[in-house]
């Protein structure tokens, strides 16, 4: 098996195409992606203080939740829900006995801070309701806690768009690995090597698992190369502290395997090369999870598209030092990574001979 | 079944159709097994059931007493394959080709290093050992596609069309390499349309033809039965009337199968022909002159038209 590994090893190091593709062209589109776009957008926003409309007959939003970032406006449903539309509020509530509908506004980020304010609101009426059912005397005992529980996070605020796109271009190469790895067997098939592989004594799963394995050392590489690369000459903050940084290229090592893998099995599969419809749809789901540009994240299915959960997880690591998400994505990768190894080695040992 | 590689009633099928048609052959161990047959025999599909490289429908194959189906790994282990393509790595040296296919079958350390030095060695590229396939000949890929198929030192060695497209000087140095394995005790299972070289190396020859076994033996029995052709090479200097004169002689009673290659005719003609001056006048009418007649001793083309009606090319 180490002489299969280390033969996929030299199949990219022997090749000039691969060594610039997937070396050095992530490294020109990080460069120019956060030079050239940084002016035309920006990862700042300002928040400001949010406004929320409400109609609640036997509640009082204001008094409960009132503080100096958050204002609650009583109003009509009609007038609440036009000036949301207009922009003049941020977000919309109304509770009747059906009980809480949210209406939203165009911007994500107040969005979320409202559904939170909305769920705080939901797990404390729920927590009451239970109260008041099993044991109602209970109710006289409790008070309100004069403390401030509110969590404030600090988030990375040196972040620009070009470390915006270092991640982004970094994920990006992940998913290419898929497009390199997707000629493995179609070379094998091209050159009649294949044969030779089917007709040795050698375990087929062994020698399928040793051409995956083979993958990891570029994808490695790359890396390596791109992060370092990214880090010193192009001064892209990545994660705050060692250990995030650790883990971001971790994730990122761990999804260009998977999508490698992904490859080689696609490639045992399909006898016709399949670069170009794995550059398509690879293209197509970076841009609808914003890899290309933030603003073109297209919700909700950017939430069913790796790039974008992988872009989260990347985000939460930078930005918020939050190792959860990536931790969460890392765990789910290896499984991925070893079904497909399973399911590869299964098809590679009923293989037979093909002939072109 | 009692020899090295035992063949009883294979059938392979395609749909409907029997690419190998209950065909069994005994080979012997030590001896170069030769297997003749036009495009479409099921040579191909034969050997390719041999080597475990694909199934089969139906039959018994045997090779060192090992079923090919049951005991498969052991099998492996004791085949070398020379496919009729070239089967190496680009990206690889020589060296690097023969190291990788002959670590397949077990060799390591010491063992494999010996092993790939001598079978570049054996095959005359222990010198370009560190060339890439970009900058070889024909000949010389052709020669690591054998130095790959044989560094493990394999008992059963199955070449398909070992020499095509190779100069006359290396297809000397594989044919002269393929009598050494011989000598040193392997068995070979050689495919060619080459009579030539089928006639000058293999111990046994089998017909093969839409998937049966036509006959089988060495090649002076297989050219004992030729009771009902001959042949003949007329000598002539060509001129643009070939066509012409390929038709007027096909249209000749007794006149089997005609081919014209540079400045000569081969005919091969019923056993029965004893007036050849139709032929003769059929030159001449084209205008071209007679330099030469010689008949031919009976060969294999001959052998396969008589059997089978048809050209081996």
């Amino acid at each position: 098996m180490k002489n299969i590994i280390i033969n996929e090893f030299r199949k990219f190091f022997r090749n000039p195409f691969m060594l610039v593709c997937f070396l050095i062209f992530p490294i020109i589109m990080i460069y120019l992606l956060g030079n050239l776009v940084e002016n035309v957008q920006t990862c700042d926003e300002t928040i400001g203080n949010i406004k929320v409309a409400y109609t609640a007959q036997d509640v009082d939003f204001g008094s409960l939740y009132q503080n100096d970032d958050v204002q609650f406006l009583p109003m009509e449903q009609t007038e609440g829900q036009a000036k949301l539309n207009d922009g003049q509020v941020n977000g919309y509530f109304k509770i009747d006995e059906a009980g809480l509908t949210l209406f939203e506004g165009s911007s994500v980020l107040y969005n979320s801070v409202v559904k939170g304010i909305a769920n705080g609101y939901l797990l404390q009426k729920s927590v009451y309701e239970s109260i008041v059912k099993d044991n109602p005397v209970a109710m006289a005992n409790i008070h309100m806690s004069e403390e401030d529980h509110t969590v404030k996070k600090e988030a990375n605020a040196s972040m620009t768009m070009f470390d915006y796109y270092a991640v982004a271009m970094s994920i990006m190469t992940a998913l290419y690995a898929a497009m390199a790895s997707s000629m493995v067997f179609t070379e094998e098939r091209k050159y009649k090597t294949m044969n030779r592989l089917i007709t040795s004594p050698m375990n087929k799963f062994k020698i399928f698992s040793g051409i995956c394995i083979g993958q990891i050392p570029f994808v490695i590489l790359q890396f390596v190369v791109l992060l370092s690369f990214s880090a010193i000459a192009f001064h892209a903050n990545y994660a705050p502290t060692f250990l995030g940084k650790v883990l971001l290229f971790l994730l990122l090592i761990v999804t260009g395997v998977l999508f490698s893998i992904l490859g080689v099995v696609i490639s045992l599969v399909f006898r016709k090369s399949m670069a170009v419809p794995i550059f398509l749809i690879v293209w197509v789901s970076l841009l609808l999870s914003g890899c290309f540009a933030k603003a073109m994240t297209l919700e909700p299915i950017c939430n069913f598209l790796p790039p974008y959960l992988v872009r989260q997880a990347a985000f939460s690591l930078n930005v918020f030092g939050d190792h959860g998400p990536a931790i969460r994505v890392i765990l789910v990768e290896v499984a991925i990574i070893i079904g497909l190894i399973l399911v590869g080695g299964l098809i590679f040992s009923k293989k037979q001979e093909e002939r072109v | 079944m009692s020899g090295y590689v035992s063949i009883e009633k294979l059938v392979k099928m395609y749909g409907d159709f029997y690419a190998v048609d209950h065909l069994s052959l005994e080979i012997e161990e030590g001896e170069i097994y030769g297997l003749l047959g036009p495009n479409g025999a099921g040579k191909s599909t034969t050997l390719s059931a041999i080597s475990t490289l694909n199934s089969f429908d139906s039959g018994d194959v045997k090779i060192a007493g090992y079923d090919i189906v049951k005991e498969k790994s052991k099998v492996k282990s004791l085949i070398g394959m020379v496919p009729q393509e070239i089967a190496i790595y680009r990206h690889l040296t020589a060296y690097e080709n023969v190291k990788f296919f002959a670590s397949l079958y077990g060799l390591r350390g010491e063992k494999l290093a010996k092993a790939v030095e001598e079978a570049l060695e054996f095959v005359g590229l222990k010198e370009k050992q560190k060339m890439k396939p970009r900058q070889m000949s024909g000949g010389m890929l052709r020669r690591l596609n054998i130095a790959c198929g044989i560094a493990h030192n394999p008992k059963l060695i199955i070449m398909d069309e070992p020499t095509v497209g190779v100069d006359a000087q290396s297809r000397d140095h594989i044919l002269n390499s393929i009598k050494i394995l011989k000598e040193r005790g392997a068995t070979v299972i050689y495919t060619s349309h080459n009579m030539n070289e089928v006639e000058e190396i293999c111990d046994r020859i089998a017909i093969i033809d839409h998937g049966k076994l036509i006959a089988e033996g060495t090649k002076q029995e297989l050219v004992s039965l030729v009771t009902d052709l001959k042949a003949i090479n007329i000598m002539t200097r060509l001129n643009s009337n070939v066509e012409k004169l390929k038709k007027e002689l096909k249209l000749l009673p007794y006149v089997i199968n005609v081919s014209i290659k540079e400045s000569l005719i081969h005919l091969d003609l019923a056993l029965n022909c004893e007036n050849l001056t139709p032929i003769l006048n059929c030159i001449s009418d084209c205008q071209m002159p007679i330099l030469s007649i010689e008949s031919e001793v009976p060969n294999l083309d001959m052998t396969f038209l008589s059997l089978t009606g048809r050209e081996l090319r």
